[in-house]
């Protein structure tokens, strides 16, 4: 963020136009408040499929918020959220997650006493009532399927170790396993690189740089390196809007980008 | 991609590392080493020929009276109640304050049966022929609810049914709400104190604070009946580690651990907990009222004070003294802690709130409770370690007793005293030591010195003069593995060296 260009000329608004046909997620007019505290207010938010966007801003910006909202965590003061054509705004956690869209939390948040194996087996698609879960005997039959998705993130020689055992980054990977395993529409993954060393953060970008051909990829962060790293269309969050969206470079040209990150 | 690749050796993330929290370590898919199998294998063999076949057989034989064996009956059911708080607070992570009620429920279904004449109740013309308390309550007609409890395949299904319908529907409304953790805990000990004081009232019609009694009196006192209870309830057991077993090992019960350690991460893999924690709860109230049902002919009686706040948290620690989160730890802790209770409250009832106090740090500063010890044994055992001398050692100590009780020994023997206990009782002790003298696995000592307690005492094998003996026993097996563990013997004689050398240099 060297080309510190200040201008008090009004600069356009860097934006990606998206029209509603041709994305696979849009959120419109989205209002989050926290004890009246406007926590997100963005006008348009909208993916492509088979996209990877990241979305970076200073803290308390409000990407987490989004992913909340996406994901059904946190319920939306006014607007809408529509996935895949079906407005989901109103649909609880649970439902939106049947439906396709999956997510990796910023901590890695994964059953301790459970094997790698076995957070594969829960997050593979099948169906997730009671009864039928009940009837489900293991092994599931999967196994192929399985050791295929551990290989892809490294995790094979570990299939069989409680995640209690395994280290951070390799929790951050079991989180992107279970994520690939589900197979699901839309990925939602709260700061990857968050805690892994260099080596580790490159391993990241290259498998989530991987699953951009045939995955629809929301990713947040706020570790620069990384996010060059991932080669996508940004979109900046501050204070809960929108700033700029578009390629990395030409989002770190721009003025409020940089006085968002640097302060007036 | 290698994994030596992607995350190398001794490399360890520094930076943003968020705190993690302490979790259960345990690899549930995990298969045990051949040689712990083949352990595994002889011991449930063992104990299935212990309470199938050596049991009855010393019954029959007339070395165990029908009462102990009735009382082992009893705390079988406890163990099967064990197994429901295991299944929804061991391995879902639910603490529960009210599966007591679950167990009263059962107990009381099957005592409205055993009431009625279809199931044996003592009715006379004087009192209407309905159940007598009916009389002192005014009521001389028996209410309609009660009628269908004359069948006794009706009372079975409801002894199951009710509880689990009740728990089904009580938690079903709670989780939905996503009420969690402590806060459900303090709704089932309301839950449970608002039945104790219902079932407490006349009005219910089920006998108010005397509960129900006046059964069949050959149930709990021919030896047959206890025997046949005895059996019935030990094959229950059986089939109900059985099947939750096979429940704990399912994909269910991989979402049931995954409850337990990160519930909310369930919704955003498509799961709804709630349903997941309703099925075990409902899952555990069967079992309590299965172990109910089985208790009340077998008990006699059936009054609310069995289903108290108190009784609930005692099953809880049942569980906790086992080891949570391992089915055969549950029925374990169920089984000391009953035999213990019984024995130390009448050998010294004084002490009994210390030993209460005492247990509920022990659970506090060993989680993994008894199991623990039986893993340790394991692993020792697999690692090449003998226990056969200390088994030895046991059969003969049993046996030894059995003799003493048949009145065998000669009477020489108990004339002679030395420290108020006859001098039999010592030379029990010496050749038991020398039967058992070997360098054995370490856990074996102290799970010898338990097994000697609670065995003996389920057969009613402790002779009153042997009072002070035992619990010597047991504190020196105890003591020895304490002291090997915690290296005391050898750090006092370093200490002592070391001030011996500044002596002589001063």
């Amino acid at each position: 963020m060297s080309a510190s260009v200040h201008t008090d000329v009004a600069t356009p608004d860097l934006r990606l136009a998206i029209a509603p046909e041709e994305s696979l997620l849009r959120v419109e007019h989205a209002t989050v408040v926290f004890d009246g505290f406007k926590a997100l207010d963005i006008d348009s938010f909208a993916v492509r499929p088979n996209e990877v966007r990241v979305v970076i801003g200073p803290n308390g910006a409000g990407k987490t918020t989004l992913c909340d909202v996406i994901s059904g965590k946190t319920k939306l003061a006014s607007g809408r959220c529509v996935f895949d054509g079906t407005d989901i705004t109103k649909w609880k956690d649970f439902q939106i997650a049947r439906r396709g869209v999956g997510r990796k939390f910023q901590t890695p948040s994964v059953f301790g006493s459970l094997t790698v194996r076995e957070h594969l087996e829960l997050a593979a698609p099948a169906s997730r009532g009671v009864g039928s879960v009940l009837r489900n005997r293991r092994p599931s039959g999967r196994d192929g399927e399985i050791l295929a998705v551990a290989r892809a993130v490294g995790l094979e020689p570990l299939c069989d170790v409680a995640a209690a055992y395994l280290s951070h980054g390799q929790r951050q990977l079991l989180e992107i396993g279970t994520l690939l395993i589900a197979q699901p529409k839309l990925l939602l993954i709260d700061e990857p690189a968050a805690g892994l060393s260099d080596t580790e953060t490159a391993a990241m970008a290259k498998l989530l740089r991987r699953l951009a051909g045939s995955h629809t990829v929301i990713v947040i962060e706020h570790d620069m390196d990384f996010v060059r790293q991932l080669e996508a269309d940004v979109t900046v969050l501050n204070e809960g809007r929108i700033l700029a969206e578009g390629p990395m470079s030409a989002v770190q040209a721009d003025p409020r980008v940089i006085e968002a990150y640097l302060g007036r | 991609m290698a994994l030596a690749r992607l995350i190398p050796r001794g490399e360890t993330p520094t930076s943003r590392v968020p705190r993690l929290e302490p979790v259960d370590v345990r690899a549930y898919g995990a298969r045990p080493a051949p040689e712990i199998a083949r352990f595994r294998r002889r011991t449930i063999a063992t104990l299935l020929v212990l309470l199938f076949v050596v049991i009855p057989a010393l019954q029959w034989a007339g070395v165990v009276e029908p009462y102990n064996v009735n009382r082992i009956g009893r705390y079988l059911c406890f163990a099967i109640a064990a197994l429901g708080v295991d299944l929804i607070w061991g391995y879902t992570g639910v603490l529960t304050l009210c599966h007591a009620l679950f167990f009263c429920l059962g107990a009381y279904a099957m005592g409205m049966h055993l009431s009625l004449p279809g199931g044996g109740g003592d009715v006379r013309p004087e009192y209407h022929n309905i159940p007598q308390f009916f009389f002192f309550n005014n009521v001389n007609v028996l209410p309609a609810w009660w009628r269908p409890f004359d069948s006794l395949p009706f009372a079975v299904v409801a002894a199951i049914l009710v509880p689990t319908l009740v728990a089904g529907l009580f938690a079903f409304f709670i989780f939905r709400n996503r009420v969690r953790g402590v806060y459900f805990s303090i709704i089932t000990q309301a839950l449970a104190w608002g039945a104790f004081l219902a079932f407490s009232r006349n009005e219910l019609l089920l006998g108010g604070t005397n509960g129900l009694t006046n059964f069949y009196k050959p149930l709990n006192a021919n030896g047959a009946w206890i025997l046949g209870f005895y059996l019935a309830t030990a094959a229950a057991l059986v089939l109900s580690l059985i099947g939750c077993r096979a429940l704990t090992r399912s994909k269910l019960g991989r979402v049931l651990i995954g409850v337990r350690d990160r519930e909310p991460r369930l919704y955003f893999l498509g799961y709804r907990p709630e349903l997941y924690k309703t099925f075990a709860f409902a899952a555990a109230a069967a079992l309590a009222g299965l172990g109910g049902l089985l208790y009340v002919p077998q008990n006699g009686i059936v009054t609310p004070n069995v289903m108290r706040v108190e009784d609930s948290i005692w099953m809880v620690v049942w569980v906790a003294v086992g080891g949570r989160g391992r089915l055969w730890g549950a029925i374990m802790g169920a089984l000391v802690v009953n035999f213990s209770y019984s024995m130390l409250t009448s050998d010294m009832p004084q002490a009994w709130p210390f030993i209460e106090g005492a247990l509920f740090l022990a659970v506090l500063a060993f989680p993994d409770g008894l199991s623990q010890l039986w893993l340790r044994l394991e692993s020792e055992v697999a690692g090449g370690r003998s226990i056969a001398r200390l088994l030895a050692a046991f059969v003969f100590v049993e046996a030894v007793l059995m003799i003493d009780k048949l009145g065998w020994l000669p009477s020489i023997l108990s004339m002679v005293q030395i420290a108020f206990v006859p001098l039999k009782y010592w030379l029990l002790i010496i050749a038991a030591t020398a039967v058992g003298w070997s360098r054995p696995a370490p856990a074996a000592v102290p799970l010898l010195g338990l097994a000697i307690l609670i065995v003996s005492e389920a057969l009613g094998l402790f002779p009153a003069e042997a009072t002070p003996l035992k619990y010597l026993v047991v504190v020196a097996l105890a003591g020895w593995y304490v002291a090997r563990e915690t290296d005391v013997v050898a750090r006092v004689v370093r200490w002592l060296r070391r001030r011996r050398v500044e002596d002589a240099a001063s």
